[in-house]
């Protein structure tokens, strides 16, 4: 799948941008703090309906303007043509048109398009903390599955509110019984989560494996190991993790009201990257991380394009500085694959000849894309 | 009294107004505003009969003491109808969800008003709700069959499943309301959490 157009109204630093990408690379390049990033930032969001980086989507208004806005024509290979449109509003509340029509909900977004992001803070997929790894693999499975998304904010308010019942039991020892009825909820929203998480991984480990086997000329085995907050039987359908997970929180019982917090669940799930056996968090070095993201998110591409059956978009934010001759060939020789990419880069030194020539190259200036040189092509700026 | 400064210079009686009229429920300062200046522009008359209306209201409507709707009496008017079906009760979470359900006409049995939902964050367990009342009126009565009508919220949902919990081991029928694509709606425009609960809840034919 490609964008065919895409549109910025009062985006971050962009009063109004309409962009007319190629199919195959197109190279944003400009000094820090231009609005490179930004743009990336924009496909983003019509892919999971989420920010990269705003803590608040109001963020993504341009100053003193009252909405933001975001559209694109999309093509895929078996629907067509299919236009986004988003809107954020100084309310936090976004807005979903699809081809024209408005939608109620803001997920309908997922999965119309389909997208792969790696900028240099994925590099703390590997070395942050556990909210970090499940907010990656929130991200990346919503994308692929609509009924994720939607489990996962009904487990998180379930997980509120459950939280809040056990606070008030350890504070007055008087049971209503209705803990039963919030554990039911928990059991309903989080098994599922579980189920998907572990499918995905295994999914995942395997090819990351053999991508990063090339990355490391064959001196390293990738292994990506998915650590349930619930322990879970081997293999096991839906069913047998819903019952793992009652018998779990059966288990914890009394400890959870002692502690006033939920104990079990996915709310405690997390990702372990081994690198011939030994853990790349602790062990790894800077080198070696990064590489295991890469392996990642090639990884990712490789899964999202057999589920949805044609190439998603790979987003590139500034990461070929942060890679070695060898790793930046091999992201090259991707890129000239069948996807297309938007990339980030101060400069285009980086870039051999050939693969400049094949691409489209937008220099960008404050919120602004100016057409330069051979490279130009069709960019309206109506700012 | 509100934060915004303008107010500073109004009379103290209308800055009281406007402060009370932002109290309501979807009324931000602006509108409280807007409200009060013309309520001061209206005639005495008309302002008068919106007080006595408020005035009335809280002192004539409370809560029918079979069911928990609002009534002007002791018993309201669907308790009272003696062609109800008595045997069929529909539980809802508030008042409005019983005008919604008596607006379609097709349900002929009588109701439960929870008067809310479970929810800890906001301090409400089920010993808040018309619970104690609804059980009593179950050992009295001749209901067969308990629809749990609460909104298919997270905390709709787990007040019907405390209430299934409670309820079923008395030997009742009990049922939940089907949640899933609009009447007459299109496939193509339902929205992918409706259609995800329609395929779950899909049913035999």
């Amino acid at each position: 799948m490609h964008l065919q157009s895409l549109q910025l109204r009062h985006f971050r630093n962009y009063n109004e941008l309409l962009l007319k990408p190629g199919t195959g690379l197109n190279i944003l390049v400009g000094e820090n703090a231009q609005g490179k990033s930004n743009v990336l930032e924009a496909i983003y969001l019509l892919a999971t309906s989420k920010s990269l980086r705003a803590s608040r989507d109001s963020e993504m208004i341009q100053n003193s303007a009252g909405m933001a806005a975001v559209g694109a024509e999309v093509i895929r290979e078996r629907e067509g043509e299919i236009s986004l449109e988003m809107a954020v509003l100084p309310s936090e509340k976004k807005t979903v048109r699809i081809n024209g029509m408005k939608r109620a909900r803001v997920i309908d977004l997922l999965g119309q398009l389909n997208a792969v992001f790696f900028g240099a803070l994925d590099l703390g997929i590997v070395t942050a903390e556990p909210s970090i790894r499940r907010r990656y693999l929130n991200l990346e499975i919503s994308q692929i599955s609509p009924k994720y998304c939607f489990d996962l904010a009904r487990f998180k308010k379930t997980l509120e509110q459950r939280n809040r019942l056990l606070r008030d039991l350890r504070d007055r020892p008087y049971r209503d019984g209705s803990l039963d009825a919030w554990n039911e909820q928990l059991f309903r929203f989080g098994a599922p989560l579980l189920e998907k998480r572990r499918f995905f991984v295994e999914r995942l480990s395997p090819l990351a494996e053999k991508i990063h086997r090339d990355l490391s000329d064959g001196r390293e085995t990738l292994e990506i190991r998915y650590l349930p907050g619930v322990p879970l039987p081997e293999g096991g359908d839906l069913l047998a993790i819903d019952r793992a997970f009652r018998e779990e929180i059966e288990r914890v019982g009394e400890e959870e009201i002692r502690r006033g917090m939920t104990l079990v669940g996915p709310q405690r799930d997390d990702l372990q990257f081994l690198i011939n056996g030994a853990d790349a968090r602790l062990f790894g070095s800077q080198g070696q991380q990064r590489t295991v993201v890469l392996s990642l998110k090639l990884a990712e591409f490789r899964l999202m394009e057999e589920y949805v059956g044609e190439p998603p978009v790979m987003l590139l934010d500034d990461v070929m500085s942060d890679l070695d001759d060898l790793r930046k060939a091999h992201l090259l020789g991707w890129m000239q694959r069948r996807c297309q990419t938007f990339l980030t880069c101060t400069s285009l030194r980086d870039f051999p000849e050939e693969i400049l020539a094949d691409s489209h190259i937008y220099h960008i200036s404050a919120g602004t894309v100016l057409p330069e040189g051979t490279h130009a092509n069709s960019v309206l700026n109506g700012s | 009294m509100s934060g915004i400064p303008t107010m500073l210079h109004y009379a103290k009686p209308l800055a009281r107004l406007v402060a009370e009229l932002e109290k309501l429920p979807g009324i931000g300062p602006k509108s409280a505003q807007r409200m009060a200046f013309y309520l001061l522009r209206i005639p005495r008359e008309e302002a008068m009969q919106l007080a006595h209306a408020i005035a009335e209201v809280k002192e004539k409507i409370g809560f029918c003491r079979e069911c928990f709707n609002f009534t002007d009496q002791e018993l309201c008017d669907i308790c009272r109808d003696t062609r109800r079906d008595r045997s069929l009760l529909c539980v809802v979470s508030e008042p409005r969800d019983l005008m919604a359900m008596e607006r379609t006409n097709e349900f002929r049995g009588v109701y439960h008003v929870l008067q809310g939902v479970i929810s800890p964050q906001d301090g409400i367990g089920p010993d808040v709700l018309r619970i104690r009342e609804l059980q009593a009126r179950l050992y009295e009565n001749e209901i067969q069959e308990v629809i749990l009508a609460t909104n298919p919220t997270i905390e709709g949902d787990a007040t019907a499943f405390y209430l299934a919990r409670l309820l079923k081991p008395l030997g009742l029928k009990v049922t939940r309301i089907a949640h899933g694509l609009p009447a007459g709606g299109d496939l193509d425009y339902a929205d992918q959490a409706t259609l995800v609960s329609a395929l779950q809840w899909r049913r035999e034919m």
